[in-house]
């Protein structure tokens, strides 16, 4: 006989976040507290070492050094591996969380199975946690409030980001997506199959465009681009920087659908893993 | 609704003077100046004007207010107590470049569950 689910609130992600920073007094708190958030929630929070532990290399060889976190509700636990570093394991946890206060996720994580839950369906579940998980460690509106009181740049979002317990990668995200000026950053990985200590042959792609709804009205959504980037490229200038979150000017050209291309002013810097191209309107 | 109207201008308008924004869209100094005082936002053709020279939507002035926050207290305190002793497995987050059949992934959270059930 089929199982009714019932039908979880219509509530905003907004709200959900405001009402648990507001009830567990992290609101008041700088960087967000999780374990406050863990402890409202009656959740309790394990490290596992999935690479060693012998039942998961032998069950999914493939997978033990590619979990971040996992949530299992009938015991209460948000799981993360213990090989994750200090930002990875923080957002993975807000992020276990998320799926906990998140109406419908629950039910549909753990009671539709693998047949019923589509591939679509799942990465609409992991994006909406990932928002709701922004929410708490940018604690809804306050990072970009804050940030707007300092130079329109990405080294304001750097500079915050400790402030916020936040990885770099995640404060210029927020600040871009939130920044009511027309910005993008654009991300750029290094391509795969290349020796650590092959610097020469070094090549990096563009991983994905995020940009505040002004850029996207006035210019674009994205950048998109199968060309790989080598050395000679704009984005190779980050690597003579003495410090990780320095930042170099340049310029950024964008060929236009119709005739002629956007010149815009550009930022670059580098976690020691990508780069990052902040990119500022007007257009030239 | 409208609060904190002239504070956001003031963020806006960064490290230019009072005088050469007033000068740009067309306002005496001291009109845009107790604009940045008020509270509640302007109508009309300033409003258009200041949007356009600063480059923000309309929007921008009119933050969202958070009257949804009681009814998601009280979800919050729901989920709190809820039991969930039925649920049969766990949801693994695995990263983004994971490349693994349902199967596996099936079989993954139920080791990660045992795992979780015997510590």
């Amino acid at each position: 006989m089929p199982v009714l689910k019932p039908t979880p609130p219509n509530l905003s992600h907004d709200s959900i976040a405001a009402a648990l920073l507001k009830e567990t007094g992290a609101a008041n708190e700088l960087p967000t507290p999780e374990s406050a958030l863990l402890d409202y929630l009656g959740l309790k929070q394990l490290s596992f070492d999935f690479d060693a532990e012998p039942e998961f290399i032998r069950a999914a060889p493939n997978i033990s050094n590619r979990v971040r976190a996992a949530l299992s509700v009938n015991h209460r636990v948000v799981a993360t591996h213990a090989g994750l570093g200090p930002k990875p394991k923080r957002w993975g946890v807000m992020h276990e969380i998320a799926h906990f206060v998140l109406p419908e996720h629950v039910d549909t994580l753990f009671y539709d199975d693998d047949k019923t839950l589509s591939p679509w369906a799942n990465k609409r579940l992991e994006r909406e946690a990932n928002s709701l998980a922004a929410e708490l460690v940018f604690q809804g509106d306050r990072f970009t409030e804050e940030s707007l009181d300092f130079p329109f740049s990405c080294k304001t979002a750097i500079e915050l980001a400790p402030k916020y317990d936040a990885s770099f990668e995640s404060a210029v995200r927020r600040y871009t997506e939130r920044h009511p000026l027309p910005c993008a950053v654009i991300v750029y990985e290094k391509c795969v199959g290349i020796a650590a200590e092959d610097l020469e042959d070094e090549r990096y792609r563009i991983q994905y465009t995020v940009t505040s709804s002004q850029f996207e009205r006035l210019y674009f959504s994205g950048v998109k681009s199968d060309s790989e980037f080598s050395r000679g490229s704009d984005i190779f200038q980050v690597h003579g920087l003495a410090q990780i979150g320095n930042v170099v000017n340049t310029e950024l050209h964008v060929q236009k659908h119709e005739d002629g291309e956007w010149i815009f002013d550009s930022e670059l810097f580098t976690n020691g893993y990508k780069v990052f191209q902040f990119v500022t309107g007007p257009a030239k | 609704m409208t609060e904190h109207f002239g504070k956001r201008l003031r963020r806006l308008r960064g490290d230019r003077s009072q005088k050469e924004v007033a000068a740009a869209i067309g306002l005496p100094t001291t009109t845009y100046a107790s604009l940045e005082q008020q509270d509640g936002v302007p109508r009309g053709p300033v409003l258009e004007k200041l949007c356009l020279h600063l480059g923000v939507a309309v929007d921008y002035f009119f933050p969202s207010t958070d009257n949804c926050v009681t009814p998601a207290l009280e979800w919050l305190r729901s989920r709190r107590t809820e039991n969930f002793s039925g649920a049969p497995t766990v949801a693994t987050n695995l990263t983004p470049d994971a490349e693994v059949t349902k199967e596996e992934k099936a079989q993954f959270d139920k080791i990660i569950g045992e795992k979780i059930a015997s510590t």
